[in-house]
């Protein structure tokens, strides 16, 4: 009984400790937290990105249209 | 005593005549809206009235190329506004959001303001337009169905000259603020 005691005892001891898991915190970092100053001039291109096409190749359609009346 | 009783009949005199006021201006306004209505009411009807005559009309022509040419181009008309309208408001949508940054900059944009309700006006009232082809007889269809074309290409052609006017007015604001 006493050996049983003691082989327990020395494998409890004896076992292999687990190290624990490193915990490495994270932290995310979304594009949108960072502000970014817009300038003048970046607005200024926005505004060049803005259309104002006619409906000139629409009408061109319509009048080839046309042409077999 | 006597004094209150002034002040009470003066009261009870400029009361009486503030409410006519309202109710000439109440009457005035509802009478403005009931107009309004009807002529919007009968705008509809003659529109009715004039695609049912069309509609009339088309079936008369022997030709079942041209037929089928007119009941295209009928169609694209309509597809045509409906497409550049929605085209420019979606434009003015951008012009008010860059307004808004311009705005936050303490940029002056009340012209442009000015410019983009303008156009944003004029371009829900083309997109409410509808375009009826008017049919004379058959040898005519050419110039019946090409002078409605040119009436939406000058109708649209109005309308984007104001939606370049507030892009204009939009760089112009940019411009001062530099």
């Amino acid at each position: 009984m006493a050996m049983l005691v003691g082989v327990t005892w020395t494998r409890m001891n004896t076992a292999p400790q687990q190290p624990a898991p490193e915990i490495i915190p994270t932290v995310t970092v979304s594009p949108t937290a960072i502000p970014v100053q817009e300038t003048t001039s970046d607005i200024e291109k926005e505004l060049q990105g803005v259309g104002v096409d006619d409906a000139s190749a629409d009408i061109t359609d319509l009048n080839t249209e046309l042409q077999g009346l | 005593m006597v004094v209150l009783t002034v002040i009470l009949i003066a009261f009870f005199l400029v009361n009486t005549h503030v409410s006519a006021i309202e109710t000439s201006s109440v009457k005035s306004s509802t009478a403005s809206a009931v107009k309004e209505k009807q002529e919007i009411k009968d705008k509809l009807q003659n529109t009715k009235a004039k695609r049912e005559e069309f509609l009339q009309k088309k079936e008369t022509i022997q030709d079942a190329k041209k037929k089928a040419i007119v009941e295209r181009i009928d169609l694209k008309i309509a597809n045509i506004n409906k497409k550049r309208t929605d085209q420019m408001t979606e434009h003015l949508k951008k012009m008010l959001t860059i307004l808004g940054k311009l705005q936050d900059r303490g940029i002056d944009t009340a012209a442009a303001q000015t410019a983009i309700t303008a156009a944003q006006t004029a371009v829900n009232s083309q997109a409410a337009k509808e375009y009826v082809l008017t049919l004379s007889t058959e040898n005519k269809l050419k110039a019946d169905v090409g002078g409605t074309v040119k009436q939406l290409e000058q109708d649209l052609k109005t309308v984007n000259k104001l939606v370049i006017a507030a892009k204009q007015s939009i760089a112009d604001a940019i411009k001062n603020a530099k």
